[in-house]
């Protein structure tokens, strides 16, 4: 994805950083201030945004450890009983997605950069060598699929107000679901 | 974020694109000197004293005589250049004293467009003979002397915009009062461009295409395959496709005219009082070229806008249909369909090679003053890769 998050959040610390802090009157204590923590805001935020997904799997995992080890001794009064029964419930729950392997937002994106490379390659040999035919099938698949990405990427940046109409477009959640079902 | 091999280009890789993508000289230049100061340092903001020390001594090359600088702030407004109002006390070789004030206009290390300073510079001389453009005085465009490339232009009073109070947003049109004072000046300026003879103008930084042949578009097409392929962060095989189709179907030039490549509403001054458009700016993609090319980019869709009866208006000025036919009136000059459809194809394949490939490239590099508002021109690039979509439809 073009931008990617880091790279925004990049952007906002230097513009504070460069161009707003030294722009403030020296006098405006309370808005250097608050400038100055957003700096920092964001420089945990860029550290942050692409492992929260890995985070919250690290977690499920050790809560489910934890959970399950409590469990597996929990014997005894009604109380205990009934919440063991609640427990294991919500351990069958999050058992199949501990057994998933989830890759980082690093490699999905870089699995992505890499599909579209040699989609581009196919498109130059198929120009280069490839029958009329060929040709002119891979030509209409791309654009089938760029129309589905452009719509999704419309609705991804609807908020910035280049939109003429941003009503007409789907919410990003009604695009990712039906890019889903499509797929 | 995506740090890749194309921050730290080899020497060979940026030979091999110049072979493969043979463009103009002073493009050519321009391209390939960005790429050699990639590796370099990021853009850090400039001390005041050190850029009026630096001008001080420009000037004091050209100027006979005492002179002063004051005034010396920086102004807003741009996604490329950095741009620095000064007011300058001096004497003229009548020996008048004059007190005027000046636009020192800046490339920082890299930005969204690379251009050559002198392209810009002999453009701007040539054409204000005819449409209102800011006078031209010096231009460094190796940026020996200032320490980057730049021009000194004289300052224009105006805005870009109507007077209004609110929250920035992209869609701040004209509205209907500004509209109607506006509109009948932009498309006669447009139009003035189109059949301005340029044959007497000094033009040694360009390389004026062939008339009736399709050689200057093969070459404009390979400047901006050449900026993808320098700057572009990962593959988007929409631009591949049009690549090719517009390498098919590159027309022959009917009619070699200067083409702005950016006159659109927030490029031109006007005075709020009357709405007599004072300047048009931002002259740095300048080419000599097919005047259908500047027609196109302004039917773009990013900067259309709904009226008040709910029609779309070309550039927030017109509709499409009405705009041409003033345009073809007062030119003198037809609009081809044809062509007019494949510039469309081209300048929205141009316009997202800058927000797709350059704008992250820059940001990533840290090599301009504007990576927030580069950033966020990216946001934009949806509606462009739109239309370029709906553009190839029933083409490809």
């Amino acid at each position: 994805m073009v931008p990617d998050f880091a790279l925004r959040i990049h952007a906002m610390i230097r513009s504070l950083r460069d161009v707003v802090l030294p722009a403030l009157p020296k006098n405006e204590m309370l808005a250097i201030d608050q400038a100055n923590i957003l700096v920092g805001y964001l420089g945990i935020m860029a550290e942050q945004h692409d492992r929260v997904f890995e985070y919250l799997l690290v977690e499920l995992s050790e809560y489910a450890e934890l959970l399950g080890a409590l469990v597996e001794d929990a014997h005894g009064a009604p109380s205990i009983e009934d919440a063991a029964a609640k427990a294991r419930a919500a351990l069958d729950m999050a058992a199949p997605v501990l057994q998933m392997s989830i890759p980082r937002q690093g490699e999905l994106s870089a699995l992505i950069r890499s599909l579209k490379e040699s989609v581009d390659e196919l498109l130059l040999a198929a120009r280069q060598d490839g029958t009329p035919a060929y040709r002119q099938a891979s030509r209409k698949r791309v654009m089938q699929q760029a129309e589905r990405q452009i719509l999704r990427e419309r609705a991804w940046f609807r908020a910035s107000g280049f939109e003429l109409e941003p009503s007409q477009l789907p919410s990003i959640k009604d695009v990712l679901l039906l890019n889903r079902n499509n797929s | 974020m995506i740090l890749d091999e194309k921050q730290h280009p080899s020497p060979a890789w940026i030979e091999s694109l110049r072979r493969r993508y043979p463009t103009e000289r002073t493009v050519d230049e321009t391209l390939t000197a960005k790429m050699r100061n990639r590796a370099g340092p990021r853009h850090r903001p400039q001390s005041i004293d050190s850029v009026i020390a630096r001008l001080k001594q420009f000037l004091g090359r050209r100027l006979s005589g005492t002179f002063s600088i004051t005034a010396f702030r920086g102004l807003a407004g741009g996604s490329s250049k950095e741009q620095f109002a000064f007011d300058l006390a001096w004497t003229d070789s009548a020996g008048v004293a004059r007190r005027d004030t000046y636009v020192l206009r800046m490339a920082p290390a890299e930005s969204i467009v690379a251009t050559h300073a002198l392209r810009e510079f002999q453009a701007m001389n040539a054409v204000r003979a005819a449409i209102p453009v800011p006078a031209v005085h010096w231009c460094d465009p190796e940026g020996a002397e200032l320490g980057q490339p730049a021009l000194i232009a004289s300052f224009c009073e105006g805005v870009t915009r109507p007077p209004r109070e609110g929250a920035y947003t992209p869609r701040q049109g004209f509205g209907p009062k500004y509209r109607a004072l506006l509109a009948p000046q932009f498309v006669r300026y447009l139009a003035e461009l189109a059949k301005f003879d340029w044959r007497s103008s000094d033009v040694s930084a360009f390389d004026p295409p062939a008339v009736d042949s399709n050689e200057g578009v093969i070459k404009a097409i390979n400047w901006w395959e050449r900026v993808w392929e320098e700057d572009c962060v990962e593959r988007y095989p929409l631009l591949t496709l049009a690549a090719q189709w517009l390498r098919d179907n590159a027309p022959p030039i009917d009619h070699v005219s200067f083409v702005h490549r950016d006159f659109r509403g927030g490029n031109f001054l006007f005075r709020p009082a009357d709405g007599k458009i004072t300047a048009i700016l931002d002259w740095e993609l300048v080419q000599l070229g097919d005047r259908h090319e500047d027609l196109a980019y302004l039917c773009s869709p990013l900067f259309s806008e709904i009226d008040e009866n709910g029609v779309e208006l070309i550039g927030g000025l017109y509709p499409r249909d009405e705009f041409i036919r003033l345009y073809e009136a007062l030119s003198g000059l037809p609009v081809d369909p044809v062509r007019l459809a494949y510039y469309d194809v081209f300048s929205l394949w141009r316009g997202s090679i800058h927000v797709l490939a350059t704008a992250p490239r820059i940001m990533m590099g840290e090599k301009t003053h504007q990576d927030i508002r580069v950033g966020w021109m990216i946001s934009a690039t949806p509606l462009t890769l739109s239309a370029l979509h709906r553009a190839l439809k029933g083409r490809i």
